[in-house]
């Protein structure tokens, strides 16, 4: 990707992924402040991993509407291939969940 | 390996440039022999999960040598593979419950400074003793792993 879309793109990702690890690690601590008092905090710390999970997955998410936007069917194909891999790995994790 | 003739046009939307600020403007480069690499990177995958190895120990090389990326674009991309993988084994341990949300938490805290820390560093540090700093980890994580392999364990509080 050497056009200008490019590094556009580039730098919209850098901050929307800076941006959610700050959100991340904003909810991973106020949890983490509550569960001092109530056990809900666990709950909310939970919800902070689950942020920085998402993560790389929403960066595949925006290359692939990127990709599909300017028509680069090749990347595009590669990028919705990796969402389907972990959408089935998703889906086989909670199938086999204990409890 | 000399340059072949035109390779195929697909790929050639690979290639690309970095600012490198040791030397001074973008650094132009381009993607080398990539069915090698995906061959590699297969097996790095492999090896990977059946030893539990981190991976990035093994792609980093194999970019740096099949693929032939300048070091901070194979340690840029290595991050950026890593941080999708592990989504995926993420994604699935937390939806089976394995999270222990008390010790994630403040783990991923500092993984993330670390992290953050270590980033701004990249854009300073000059390339060639970013290999070598490479190199020098390699080497301490192989001795740690042949020491293991004949049961002296240096990380760990049990023999």
């Amino acid at each position: 990707m050497t056009s200008m879309t490019g590094e556009r793109l580039e730098r919209r990702l850098a901050r929307l992924l800076g941006l959610g690890a700050w959100v991340g690690s904003g909810v991973v601590a106020a949890g983490f402040l509550v569960s001092l008092r109530l056990p809900v905090g666990a709950e909310i710390e939970t919800g902070g991993v689950a942020v920085f999970i998402l993560l790389p997955v929403l960066r595949v998410a925006v290359m692939l509407a990127s990709f599909a936007r300017r028509r680069e069917w090749t990347f595009a194909a590669v990028a919705a291939l990796v969402l389907i891999i972990i959408a089935v790995s998703a889906v086989l994790a909670r199938a086999g969940r204990v409890g | 390996m000399e340059e072949g003739p035109e390779r195929a046009g697909r790929w050639r939307g690979v290639d690309g440039r970095y600012p490198d600020e040791t030397l001074g403007e973008p650094v132009a480069y381009r993607i080398d022999r990539l069915p090698l690499g995906m061959g590699l990177m297969f097996g790095a995958g492999l090896i990977s999960a059946l030893l539990g190895i981190g991976s990035g120990v093994l792609k980093i090389p194999t970019m740096d040598t099949a693929l032939r990326l300048p070091i901070k674009v194979s340690s840029a991309t290595s991050n950026f593979m890593i941080g999708v993988t592990a989504a995926a084994s993420g994604a699935a341990y937390f939806l089976r419950g394995d999270i222990k949300p008390g010790i994630a938490g403040p783990i991923m805290l500092g993984s993330v400074l670390g992290a953050v820390a270590g980033t701004k560093l990249v854009f300073a540090v000059p390339g060639e003793r970013l290999r070598l700093l490479f190199v020098a980890t390699l080497a301490l994580l192989s001795l740690q792993m042949a020491l293991a392999a004949f049961g002296v364990n240096l990380a760990s509080g049990a023999a």
